[in-house]
């Protein structure tokens, strides 16, 4: 399948936590078609962000992958030497996007030379700095940022957060990346800059055909950017769908569950709760994980763990209300 | 007063921090040093095997025998007893030492977090002065000033200490002052004094418990350098300090005689310090999750 | 009479430190957080103040109840001016009004346990005549927050963000209050325990007739909770009118703005399509002179850059401060 960029099978991984292993993430299957954005959501604690890192191979020492494999343009990037991941991959291929660009700039460099350095780097080191430069402003200008050749000599300090995360998208942009992951790169930001952002990152993904994995947990934000929705629940995928399939014919009990609790201008009906929390990563309950939540489960819930399974055309959800 | 619910609370939560204790090998560790150091210093005279005045020159830098069980000093003297007695300025040197400069500490801490203004910066220049001389030279002047006795010891390593204590705890209160419970607490009407004692000395308490571990432990080193130098305890009034100083000048004839004051000094500081540190997590809830 | 009533709060926040600045003679920086704001809350509303960040809602909040002292303008609390109130009157308000603050967890202390915390305002207002029934009423305290008996006992690292929420409610609710400020109690968390934290605080406010100043940034619950709503501006109200007609019939340029950035999962519509209001808000420190929305205003003329506008009605109970309206 040449048209996958990424392809995720049966994906699990595990944390160490005093000698014993934890499942953050099982069962994952996931693809990406090339130029696609595919929405990851999920309360805190499903395990979304961590998918993120597995797939850039950013996780800690104490976790591991216990089985599945990634591909990443057909190849197995799970056997991958770090050293070749890092050099192939890493940056060149994928490219992150953080939450906080506050944190993601170095404080101590001019904003310009820490674009010219991925510049430099991405030229092989073949082309001197300052041959880079006008090309490094053209960058900055194409983010939309106003006076670049100003703005090109000051300190991150100088940048408001909506500015920075326009700077970490040039540079994620620079090496032109078939797949980006965000993880929720707009949180930190107002409501207006917030969608300045998500306009500008919905037009760069257009210009360069970029796949981007948009990791999040503000429904209404997937609404305006996703082709695909994929929904996280206790570190499984519970339900993947089209946009606008999700939001209008919800099947997990969950996802509907998180769509009527979910405060909405235009809503107005009553908001409704899920009963009982997120269970904790040690104490996952047997079968379904959503099941002592479930105002529909039943005897099967309890026993088996459900798979994601084509409901309807490119329709996919784990519940056991479906065989019924 | 015994059976309200404030005094219950008080039960649990400190029935909480001696049940964190008792599954940490440090807390046993200092503890049993500390217990073993007060026990020497209150009933030295019941457990000192012989007299530590009471010199023999027929017995002069005996080993360890049966009969002097770590030997005999320059003097004749049995060295355990001598060890023995010596913990009493060790404890009140290191406590009281400790009680003054964390007390006053503390108080012009809060003052200048709290008033600030020129206060705060009274306050902070004397802090500024007592840290600008070099502490030996200080407490050396200050001796010489007052004259040395155990009582003098005490009050000059407490003051000279001081402004760590201050300073730490003006550091901390300024940023405590501005957490959100204490703005919470503010909202519901607290007044100063229960923000201070209710919610920023708790809080802050672990830094000055660390801190006061470690210096418990100096504060026995300073007595025994004072001594050392003469300016501490007189003898034949035993410290450890001024056993080291008497052992100092048979360290080619008798190796041993030092070993046993320097171990005993070594052992303490290593008692306070693994007690503080285990207090100080089994104080603070966040530490520790499971109990 | 309106239970709250601010009459032209100002806050500036003024920074002459440093000698590097008194020598350079630059005089001292003046931030004005919240510059001349007015407005009253009636018995049993909820006014939502909402703005992005810079806007001084927060500043607006702590002001209301005197957790930190306005540099002009007055409040009052049931007719009488706060301003003036001496220790004691000021205690006796505390007992009236209440703050949930924004941070959940950060703001419980992290050495009491949740019965500790609960029971902090009693002991403060001493409310507390026999303190064996203590546990009752903060059971009862928690019940009403949907808490169990159990998390009396426990620390607040061992809550999650929701519980700790609930705990930091029932605090709230322990006086009985009449007014509560809410300082973004929502925000940071989940969607399913924000919606439970909602329901709650809606649930609270019908039994109990309680008065909310909400603080916000999230419309879709400023939506849900409020009948009224202020838009704030670089300090400034720029609109306050009741919440159906600023998300049906909003007048101001700005809150056309902030409204359309909004969108819920049932809009059809996408990031790449929309026009999107250009430029962020501009530093306090050196606001723009005139309207200080202007620069960023595509209806912006003249006037708007030299004169500022007042806020004034464009219809009962719906007031703007925009040129094109006066």
């Amino acid at each position: 399948m040449p048209d996958k960029i990424l392809k995720i099978n049966d994906l699990a991984v595990e944390y160490r936590n005093k000698g014993k292993y934890l499942r953050v993430l099982q069962d994952i299957n996931l693809e990406l078609d090339s130029g696609e954005i595919l929405a990851l959501v999920g309360e805190s604690g499903s395990g979304k962000s961590t998918l993120g890192k597995t797939i850039l191979r950013l996780l800690p020492d104490s976790a591991r992958i216990k089985e599945g494999s990634i591909f990443f343009k057909g190849k197995d990037i799970c056997n991958l030497s770090e050293k070749d991941f890092n050099d192939q991959i890493r940056g060149q291929e994928m490219a992150m996007v953080i939450q906080n660009p506050q944190n993601a700039l170095n404080p101590v460099f001019k904003v310009g030379t820490q674009i010219l350095d991925v510049l430099y780097f991405k030229s092989k080191k073949q082309k001197s700095r300052k041959e880079l430069k006008k090309e490094a402003v053209e960058i900055l200008k194409k983010v939309g940022i106003s006076d670049p050749e100003y703005r090109f000599g000051e300190y991150p300090h100088q940048f408001s957060g909506g500015m920075k995360q326009r700077v970490m998208l040039a540079m994620a942009f620079i090496s032109n990346p078939s797949l980006l992951i965000a993880d929720e790169p707009t949180t930190a930001l107002d409501l207006t800059v917030e969608a300045q952002i998500l306009n500008l990152l919905s037009n760069l993904v257009e210009e360069y055909k970029t796949s981007i994995l948009y990791i999040s947990h503000d429904l209404g934000v997937v609404a305006g950017l996703s082709d695909r929705i994929a929904v996280m629940y206790a570190g499984r995928i519970v339900e993947v769908a089209q946009t606008r399939e999700l939001f209008d014919h919800p099947n997990h009990p969950y996802t509907e569950a998180l769509l009527k609790c979910l405060p909405d201008y235009q809503k107005t009906e009553e908001l409704q709760t899920i009963p009982g929390q997120v269970p904790d990563l040690d104490n996952y309950p047997p079968g379904c994980n959503f099941h002592p939540r479930c105002s529909y489960s039943f005897g099967r819930c309890r026993q088996e763990d459900p798979r994601l399974e084509e409901i309807a055309s490119e329709h996919f959800s784990a519940c056991f209300l479906n065989d019924r | 007063m015994f059976k309200s619910q404030k005094f219950f609370r008080f039960q649990k939560k400190s029935a909480r921090v001696i049940k964190i204790m008792k599954k940490d090998y440090k807390a046993y560790l200092g503890g049993s040093v500390i217990m073993l150091i007060l026990i020497s210093a209150i009933f030295a005279p019941l457990i000192a095997p012989a007299d530590p005045y009471k010199t023999n020159v027929t017995k002069r830098l005996e080993g360890p025998s049966l009969q002097n069980l770590l030997g005999t000093d320059s003097l004749g003297r049995d060295i355990l007893s001598r060890l023995i007695y010596a913990a009493r300025p060790a404890v009140l040197v290191s406590f009281g030492g400790i009680i003054i400069s964390v007390i006053i500490g503390i108080i012009l801490g809060l003052l200048a977090a709290y008033v600030g203004g020129i206060l705060e910066s009274i306050i902070l220049f004397i802090f500024d002065v007592i840290r600008a001389f070099p502490p030996i030279i200080l407490i050396l002047v200050l001796l010489s000033i007052i004259g040395p006795s155990l009582l003098s010891v005490i009050v000059i390593l407490g003051v000279t200490i001081m402004p760590r204590y201050g300073r730490v705890v003006r550091a901390e209160t300024l940023s405590e002052k501005e957490e959100d419970f204490v703005e919470a607490a503010r909202s519901l009407g607290a007044d100063n004094s229960r923000i201070i004692f209710k919610h920023i000395l708790p809080n802050i308490f672990a830094s000055v418990l660390v801190l006061s571990g470690m210096d418990m432990a100096s504060m026995i080193m300073w007595e025994a350098g004072l001594s050392f130098l003469g300016l501490g305890l007189q003898p034949p009034l035993s410290s450890w300090g001024v056993m080291l100083q008497e052992s100092y000048q048979y360290i080619q004839t008798a190796p041993l005689m030092i070993l046993w004051p320097a171990l005993a000094i070594m052992l303490t500081m290593l008692g306070f310090s693994t007690f503080a540190e285990s207090l100080r997590v089994a104080l603070n809830p966040k530490l520790n999750q499971e109990v | 009479m309106a239970l709250v009533e601010v009459k032209n709060l100002k806050k500036y926040f003024v920074n002459n430190d440093g000698l590097l600045y008194k020598l350079a003679n630059k005089g001292p920086i003046k931030v004005k957080a919240v510059d001349d704001v007015s407005f009253k809350i009636e018995k049993e509303d909820t006014l939502a103040v909402v703005g992005e960040s810079g806007c001084g809602k927060t500043t607006v909040a702590r002001s209301v109840l005197r957790l930190i002292e306005p540099t002009a303008g007055e409040i009052l609390y049931k007719g009488r001016s706060i301003n003036n109130f001496n220790k004691q009157e000021l205690k006796v308000f505390r007992e009236d009004a209440q703050m949930i603050l924004q941070d959940p967890r950060s703001s419980l202390n992290p050495r009491f346990i949740v019965e500790e915390i609960v029971s902090e305002p009693l002991y403060i207002h001493d409310q507390i005549k026999d303190d064996l029934n203590l546990l009752d009423r903060v059971w009862e305290l928690l019940d009403l927050v949907g808490l169990s008996k159990r998390y009396s006992e426990l620390f607040p690292h061992e809550l999650s963000g929701g519980q700790a929420r609930r705990v930091g409610i029932a605090r709230a609710l322990a006086l009985q209050p009449e007014f509560i400020v809410c300082d973004e109690p929502t925000s940071g968390l989940d969607i399913s325990i924000m919606s439970a934290v909602l329901n709650l605080m809606k649930k609270l406010q019908q039994e109990y007739q309680l008065t909310y100043l909400w603080i916000s940034h999230n419309l879709h619950e400023v939506r849900y909770i409020s009948n009224k709503v202020a838009v704030m501006y670089l300090g400034k109200i720029v609109e306050i009118t009741d919440t159906d007609t600023i998300f049906n019939n909003s007048v101001h340029p700005y809150t056309e703005a902030l409204f359309s950035s909004l969108r819920g999962i049932n809009d059809n519509w996408n990031y790449k399509e929309r026009e999107i209001i250009q430029g962020e808000v501009p530093s306090p420190i050196n606001p723009p002179p005139g309207c200080s929305f202007h620069p960023r205003c595509k209806y912006s003329f003249d006037k708007c850059k030299k004169v500022e506008p007042e806020l004034k009605a464009v219809e009962a109970g719906h007031l703007t401060a925009c040129h094109l309206y006066n």
